[in-house]
């Protein structure tokens, strides 16, 4: 190990992009099944409209993060001699990948 | 060691790591994103006068506020709790947060009105309560207690 901490590559005036975009993902997938969990049991599809714009939101904002993260882990070595590095981005393509598809 | 002691040892070293415990990120991740896409919908409106527009923006709103109390609450017992390390920072937080959901409930008021009386005070409205809640991400998320406090 070398005594440097890990460097991000995707970065705005030094502070790295992949943490700014992250909260985005999260917030549209989880309000996405929250407001399924309101259509479920109302059943005004207005309802569904809200969860597709969530999950389309989501979706996009997820691939922008990703964008971000790859660019970080292909950026610097010591990232990718993180094990945790590669159980998050390995763990976050499964979790995505099928909602894109 | 006492268990009383230990316990202490163990929340001396978690406070001694800068930034947010990851709920209360999690947390704030909530007004954060939701009012910064209350602004974008608030925008979409403005332009489209499509009426769906307006809705999805109260519910945003909504979502912000529910989620974004907790967040509060946690941000107020932090103050009261902590009062050396990383003082000023949690105070600073505290009060853009505060001041993010005062005015984000105001927000949600006037999103209350029918079709386009919501215009164009909403639409100012969230423009400032998104600034807010991005002021307290940032600050909470610049790594308070780093530095001072001991």
């Amino acid at each position: 190990m070398s005594d440097r901490n890990p460097r991000s590559t995707a970065k705005i005036a030094g502070h790295p992009l992949h943490p700014m975009i992250i909260p985005f993902p999260i917030v549209f997938f989880v309000s996405a099944f929250a407001v399924d969990l309101v259509y479920l049991s109302q059943g005004d599809p207005v309802w569904a409209l809200a969860a597709m714009w969530l999950l389309g939101a989501g979706l996009v904002t997820a691939a922008l993060a990703a964008l971000a993260g790859l660019t970080d882990f292909f950026g610097d070595r010591q990232i990718r001699a993180l094990r945790p590095a590669w159980m998050h981005m390995i763990g976050n393509v499964v979790a995505v990948l099928p909602r894109e598809a | 060691m006492t268990v009383k002691a230990e316990g202490a040892a163990r929340m001396s070293e978690r406070l001694s790591r800068p930034g947010l415990p990851a709920l209360h990120a999690i947390l704030l991740a909530f007004p954060v994103a939701l009012f910064t896409t209350a602004l974008v919908t608030d925008i979409a409106y403005f332009n489209t006068a499509q009426i769906q527009w307006a809705n999805f923006a109260s519910w945003l709103i909504a979502g912000g506020l529910f989620v974004g109390a907790f967040a509060v609450l946690w941000a107020l017992v932090d103050v009261v709790r902590w009062r050396s390390r990383g003082a000023r920072g949690r105070v600073v937080y505290l009060v853009s947060l505060l001041a993010m959901w005062v005015l984000g409930f105001v927000d949600a008021l006037v999103h209350a009105k029918d079709a386009w009386a919501v215009m164009p005070a909403g639409l100012y409205l969230s423009g400032v309560v998104t600034i807010l809640a991005l002021v307290a991400a940032w600050v909470a998320h610049s790594g308070w207690g780093a530095g001072d406090g001991q």
